[in-house]
């Protein structure tokens, strides 16, 4: 640890990091800056590099941000270091994930701070994700769906478990999410052995184990689609029948808080 | 009763107070609201009024729990003196006339007093060349200041008086965090559902946005409560009668996104120089068929927090805050005082005149 952590913000922001070449430090250039430029200051930064990453290679000392460098030793998968920054390093009672390749809109923690205020009960906040090609052209949205006419008005903002098997597996989002940590550890955090539907596994988990969920309205995340090298560049290819299986299986798992072996 | 025993109910404010309402069949009309609100505030302020009806007439849901106990008198039961007041609707005024020429009647006893909120009214339910004056009227209270313009260009020598509504209590920001839908109000559910479609056509990203028709919501509570939430009121009302709707969604904290009527309200535009210029309170198109667009760009706006968007906030705020219950009170006691003067200089004079007679 580099620096005593402010306990007294809301909000830590924990930035995954695993590429540390030009084009990786670039891109958590852009992130970070996009940090700066939030209307409200109120969070914390833990930057978590991966084991390919030697921790004292990355420079953050010029930015105007409370930055604190996480080296996590024990694996590599980005929900491992997920996983890992939050049991060891997040000391707030709420925390989100910005993807080093990703940026968060000038508003996210400005809406965070204003949702959490309003909404104690909420476990998991998600937000409308903007997502764009990495020319910047625009791909569409996430996770606006659930605020439609299309869905019972009773859960519009608030999927139940029933709403997120029959349409979360292809249209929610966690990209930019804000957990309440509390409720991230007693669903004892992701799974990192489901190789697809790891995030619908862990949203079917959460509203099962009574935690609520619901969608800021808003879009204070831009998430970058089809970029060569990223983590989700290395799924494509599977064949669909393998797809499936990996469907079936995170409808199988989480009924299980504790992660189990998968055959 | 004689002349003297009328002068001295006037002058001791023992008149009573006729306002004639029409049936609104369950839908929110403003003017309804207005007359009730006319009545409730006389009433507080000691004044004997009622709400006047047809004899086939229920008491409009929408208005919430605080106007039932009014006293409400149908047309067939009322009994009119020398000393009281009756208050019409401009649409009516003609109309009543005929009625009681048909029914042989030359003259009322008592003062009758217009009430005006709606411009298309004001000569359409008169006959050519006819003005309120024809039929004895000498005062007219007006719901807005812009209104009382128009009346004062164009049916003259009548004394006008601006009555303007509160905003009611249950109209007010929320701290809460806005919710994706908005509002629309139109005068037919029509234009409303023809708006949808184009807005959704037009804009496809934005189709998962939920619109709202205010048309059909019954109860003022319910009204209140949709608007402490929505994001913002499309408002689509040429003719301008429903312009308590944008008001009430201002002091709610929900921005206004409307096609000017076709007479400018005061709240919304200034004349400089002849020409108009609207305000910064809402977002103003000309055109109706501008408004999808202008709607698209506040979603746009909306869902990124644009700090544009802010600045409205402050400016409705300025907007609304003046139509307080102490503002209305204020301008009807004032009008009423104007008019129950003036009835008594009329009776007085009636009686001087009468005295002379008997003199000679």
């Amino acid at each position: 640890m580099q620096k005593e952590m402010n306990n007294n913000n809301k909000v830590t922001v924990v930035v995954p990091f695993h590429d540390n070449s030009e084009e990786g430090r670039k891109l958590l250039d852009g992130a970070l800056k996009s940090l700066e430029e939030q209307r409200n200051k109120n969070f914390q930064v833990v930057l978590v590099c991966s084991s390919q990453v030697n921790v004292n290679d990355v420079d953050v000392e010029g930015y105007a941000l409370d930055i604190m460098k996480f080296a996590n030793i024990w694996g590599d998968s980005y929900y491992e270091q997920i996983n890992n920054a939050v049991e060891y390093t997040v000391s707030t009672d709420y925390f989100t994930i910005l993807q080093y390749d990703d940026k968060f809109r000038d508003n996210h923690i400005l809406n965070t701070e204003l949702h959490i205020q309003h909404y104690p009960n909420v476990s998991l906040f998600l937000s409308y994700v903007y997502n764009e090609h990495p020319n910047g052209d625009f791909a569409g949205l996430n996770n606006e769906f659930y605020w439609s006419t299309s869905i019972d008005a009773s859960y519009m903002g608030s999927p139940n478990l029933q709403i997120i098997k029959k349409y979360g597996y292809k249209n929610l989002s966690l990209a930019g999410a804000v957990f309440k940590k509390s409720a991230f550890l007693d669903v004892q955090k992701f799974k990192t052995n489901l190789k697809l539907y790891s995030e619908y596994e862990f949203l079917m988990r959460l509203v099962k184990n009574s935690h609520t969920l619901y969608i800021i309205p808003k879009i204070t995340y831009s998430h970058q689609v089809n970029r060569e090298g990223s983590i989700t560049s290395s799924l494509h290819g599977i064949k669909r029948d393998e797809v499936l299986k990996w469907k079936v299986v995170a409808e199988s798992e989480y009924l299980y808080k504790t992660q189990r072996e998968i055959e | 009763m004689k002349l003297t025993d009328i002068i001295k109910k006037v002058e001791n404010k023992k008149s009573k107070f006729f306002i004639y309402c029409l049936n609104s069949k369950g839908n929110i009309i403003t003017s309804v609201t207005y007359n009730y609100e006319l009545v409730m505030t006389l009433r507080k302020e000691g004044y004997d009024a009622y709400i006047l009806h047809e004899d086939k007439y229920v008491v409009p849901e929408f208005l919430g729990t605080n106007y039932t106990d009014l006293p409400h008198v149908s047309m067939s039961e009322v009994r009119i003196g020398g000393a009281d007041f009756l208050m019409l609707p401009e649409v009516n005024i003609q109309p009543f006339y005929d009625d009681l020429k048909e029914k042989n009647i030359k003259a009322l006893p008592c003062e009758v007093v217009v009430i005006s909120q709606v411009h298309d009214f004001v000569h359409y339910s008169i006959n050519l060349a006819r003005r309120w004056t024809d039929f004895g009227i000498t005062h007219a209270i007006c719901s807005s200041e812009h209104h009382k313009k128009f009346v004062d260009e164009t049916m003259g020598q009548v004394n006008t008086h601006t009555v303007e509504l509160p905003i009611p209590k249950q109209f007010k920001a929320s701290d809460k965090p806005q919710k994706p839908y908005c509002l629309i109000y139109s005068q037919s559910k029509k234009d409303a559902e023809q708006f949808v479609k184009i807005f959704t056509n037009r804009s496809p990203f934005f189709s998962f946005m939920p619109f709202q028709n205010l048309n059909g919501v019954n109860h003022i509570d319910d009204v209140a409560s949709m608007m402490s939430e929505a994001c913002c009121l499309v408002w689509l009302d040429e003719k301008g009668t429903s312009e308590d709707i944008p008001l009430k969604a201002m002091a709610s904290g929900v921005p206004v996104i409307g096609v000017v009527p076709n007479i400018i309200p005061t709240w919304m535009g200034e004349n400089e120089n002849g020409a108009y210029k609207t305000k910064d309170n809402g977002i103003w198109v000309m055109n109706k068929f501008d408004l999808p667009i202008a709607v698209e760009s506040y979603i746009d706006a909306w869902l990124r927090d644009s700090e544009e968007l802010s600045k409205v906030d402050d400016i409705m705020t300025k907007t609304t805050s003046k139509y307080t219950d102490e503002r209305f009170k204020s301008q009807l006691l004032n009008a009423i005082g104007v008019i129950l003067s003036d009835r008594l200089d009329t009776l007085k004079m009636i009686e001087e005149k009468n005295a002379k007679r008997n003199e000679q």
